[in-house]
């Protein structure tokens, strides 16, 4: 279970999270939609602790609680042990290779045995097709294959949940597909996942709770059904509308 | 005055290659001590340490805009004077007669080393994308492990190129340290020549030596430069 109380957040003068609360249920697929600049990536990244919240708190599992006055390193490096993340430019090791990438985190922070770490990374590789690429660079692998090391990068933590900032954004059209095709299959396997995305019908289907932020508040949430197919604020309806995404079967 | 005596000089070209392992060993215990303190100074730099980062951007200039002969002097006056006020005011019986030439020459060659790798490595960690440290602090990684495994090894390859001029102009500016009284290629040369005055003679020995010194170390900054790394090149060629 994952606990936000009012996350607030400013760069200088500009508000740009003001005060949100969300509970996230472990085996919960939250996806995060909203217009550019609403501050979706600085609230995914300060579950995290990327980007240092300036009030609020954070509770992860039963134990760990963060208060972002008074927050201490061990207590952060624990929360970052217990999350992981999948960045939009995937922001693979450059001087690691693919095998090396998922490894790293297993054997450096984890302190697992090198041995056990490359099993780890040998079973998720073969599960994201991409064993045969084990000992390549990221730089010689495609968009899409990078991403995917990104999320074998990310389950192989094994954490209590999975951050994704628009994991697909950064890709060429013909290479989303297989992103969220692994997506979907990593939500059925009940991965607690929060994403943040633009692609709305993948986050009809794959999501259990949808939350629609705006100008640094969560304007609407519920299930796909309310969020995005029976929007009632207005500020939701013109999103939707405006993505020009609305599904067709809307009464 | 005679014409360019070059039987003298090959006589005693053996007698100043001595003074090479004397010089290699000034640039190397420099470049290496100095690329550590650079180090620790353009990470001050990188992560804006409040005063030690004014500190560091003063010595940075101070090294760079004073001659090195100037620093030679100033360190090899200067320390005996700093004992003697040491000895008094503690009343330690330090001896500066005892510090062998070598160890100010360590001293302010290192310093410089010091100074010119704070700026090539503060250059390559900020040409290194945030979201490596990122992708570290992510999979749980403190910032000096982030630093250790992911950053520094993209950071020495960067500045691969550029270290090795360091270390050729070390090699070179090594001959002043004969100011200090280090028994080195120059010094050796210039003692030589005193003896009958053959001067030409023995700096063209030298120019030779500095000149076959330089070229052996450019041909392996290249060779590293083509080999570390290339394994990633290469399947990034492959991929293109
Ligand atoms: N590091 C930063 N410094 C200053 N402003 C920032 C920073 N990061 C984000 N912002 C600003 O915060 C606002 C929200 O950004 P972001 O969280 O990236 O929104 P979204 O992901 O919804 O597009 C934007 O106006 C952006 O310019
Ligand atoms: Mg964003």
């Amino acid at each position: 279970m994952i606990k936000l109380n009012g996350i607030y957040k400013k760069f200088k003068d500009h508000e740009v999270l003001k005060g949100i609360d969300l509970k996230v249920k472990k085996g919960d697929v939250l996806t995060i939609i909203g217009p550019s600049g609403s501050g979706k990536t600085t609230f995914l990244r300060c579950i995290n602790f990327l980007e240092k919240p300036d009030h609020g708190t954070i509770q992860i599992g039963e134990k760990l609680v963060i208060d972002a006055h008074k927050p201490s390193k061990r207590d952060i490096l624990q929360l970052r042990r217990q999350t992981a993340m999948v960045f939009q430019n995937y922001n693979l090791f450059q001087n690691k290779t693919v095998l090396e990438n998922i490894t790293e985190g297993l054997i450096v922070s984890q302190k697992k045995k090198k041995s056990e770490a490359i099993q780890i990374a040998e079973s998720l590789l073969k599960k994201v097709g991409l064993s045969e690429k084990r000992d390549e660079f990221p730089s010689s692998l495609s968009g899409g294959q990078q991403q995917r090391v990104g999320i074998a990068r990310a389950l192989a933590l094994n954490p209590d949940v999975i951050l994704f900032d628009e994991p697909t954004s950064a890709l060429d059209p013909e290479m989303v597909g297989e992103v969220l095709t692994l997506m979907k299959e990593i939500a059925r396997e009940g991965i607690t996942m929060i994403i943040v995305t633009h692609e709305i019908d993948f986050a009809r289907e794959v999501s259990n709770h949808v939350v629609f932020m705006e100008g640094g508040h969560i304007v609407e949430e519920g299930t796909p059904e309310e969020v995005i197919l029976h929007p009632t604020k207005e500020r939701t309806k013109q999103f939707l509308r405006r993505l020009n995404k609305e599904p067709e079967f809307v009464i | 005055m005679t014409v360019f005596n070059i039987q003298f000089a090959i006589e005693h070209f053996p007698e100043v290659l001595k003074g090479v392992p004397i010089t290699l060993s000034i640039a190397a215990v420099s470049i290496i001590i100095g690329s550590v303190i650079g180090l620790g100074l353009a990470l001050t730099r990188v992560y804006k340490v409040p005063f030690l980062q004014q500190l560091t951007i003063v010595y940075v200039s101070f090294i760079r805009g004073t001659p090195l002969l100037v620093q030679l002097y100033v360190f090899f006056y200067g320390v005996p004077e700093l004992l003697d006020w040491v000895n008094k005011t503690f009343t330690t019986t330090w001896n500066a007669d005892n510090i062998s030439p070598m160890w100010y020459a360590f001293m302010v060659y290192s310093m410089n080393a010091a100074a010119y790798t704070t700026e090539i490595f503060r250059a390559a960690i900020n040409s290194i994308a945030v979201g490596q440290m990122e992708a570290c602090h992510s999979v749980g990684m403190t910032t000096w492990q982030g630093l250790r495994r992911v950053i520094f090894p993209q950071m020495f390859e960067m500045a691969l190129p550029n270290m090795g001029n360091i270390f050729i102009n070390l090699i070179k500016s090594t001959s002043l340290a004969f100011a200090v009284k280090v028994v080195e290629i120059m010094a050796i040369s210039k003692m030589i020549a005193n003896q009958g005055y053959n001067f030409l003679e023995m700096y063209s020995v030298a120019t030779i030596i500095y000149w076959i010194i330089c070229l052996l170390l450019e041909l392996l900054f290249y060779y590293l430069e083509k080999n570390v790394g290339k394994h990633r090149r290469k399947t990034a060629a492959v991929a293109n």
